[in-house]
């Protein structure tokens, strides 16, 4: 399924949106192209990124193709002007919310192409974590879970998920201590309702 | 510079305004150091013990999902 989202172009001096598509079932079998593209100009982001480096800075899509090919995750990319610019490894199995007797869907890998990392000092594209965590409260409500997401997130990057009004449960001790974010009840509704995205 | 006023898709857009967002498994995963102690096995078999336990981890290693 392909449907069309919307990203700054933050290129041009005028910001203006530029339609990108947003594609759900990407196939495992291009995970292996996307890092291609992309390890070089990741592994250039970490150096730039001064002396902690980027926390992600390892990261190998490629790692991921036995999972996805096996069906364990529902891949969703952002494609736009014939490159990925962001993927999203979603668990297909529901898991238990932490703050409520209920299910919710859970994001295990989200990642944006490096070139859209103000770390090289202006990202081409911005926005395509935004696009990727509302498809994932998308497939919450399309799955009967009531836009409920949980993921964990790493600590550069949990200013954008407070930002995105996820609750952060706090530091989880069973998964190398990453503060385990939740949309819980409601709070994602409220946020694509915030955003225009759901009527 | 476009407006945002009246725009909050835009405003959160430009919010994340190219920080990281990257959610998964921590960067580093410390190397387990495990010490056998060999003593008991007879000094004749201790490489194919050795050869064993090597065999038992590279297949834990290939089988195993990569957490990131």
């Amino acid at each position: 399924m392909r449907r069309t989202v919307r990203l700054i172009d933050a290129r041009r001096p005028d910001r203006p949106y530029l339609a990108a598509a947003l594609v759900r079932d990407f196939p495992a079998g291009s995970l292996a192209a996307v890092e291609a593209a992309w390890a070089a100009a990741r592994a250039r982001a970490d150096a730039a990124a001064g002396p902690s480096g980027l926390e992600h800075g390892h990261w190998d899509w490629r790692n991921k193709v036995r999972a996805a090919q096996s069906g364990a995750y529902h891949l969703v990319a952002v494609e736009a002007e014939a490159e990925v610019q962001g993927l999203m490894a979603v668990d297909r199995r529901p898991r238990p919310a932490r703050r409520k007797a209920a299910d919710l869907l859970y994001v295990d890998y989200l990642e944006t192409a490096p070139w859209n990392l103000k770390v090289f000092g202006a990202p081409w594209f911005v926005g395509v974590g935004t696009a990727l965590l509302i498809d994932a409260v998308r497939l919450s409500l399309d799955g009967g879970l009531g836009g409920r997401v949980g993921l964990h997130s790493l600590g550069q990057a949990e200013p954008f998920y407070a930002r995105c009004r996820m609750a952060a449960v706090g530091p989880d001790p069973g998964y190398h201590g990453l503060t385990y974010f939740e949309y819980t009840d409601g709070e994602a509704v409220g946020w694509l309702t915030a955003l225009g995205e759901l009527p | 510079m476009t407006s945002t006023a009246a725009d909050p898709y835009r405003v959160a857009l430009e919010a994340e305004g190219g920080e990281p967002v990257s959610a998964g498994a921590r960067a580093v995963h410390p190397p387990a150091v495990v010490t056998f102690d060999l003593s008991f096995v007879p000094a004749a078999r201790r490489a194919s013990v050795v050869a064993d336990i090597h065999e038992r981890i590279a297949r834990e290693v290939r089988d195993a999902e990569p957490v990131a």
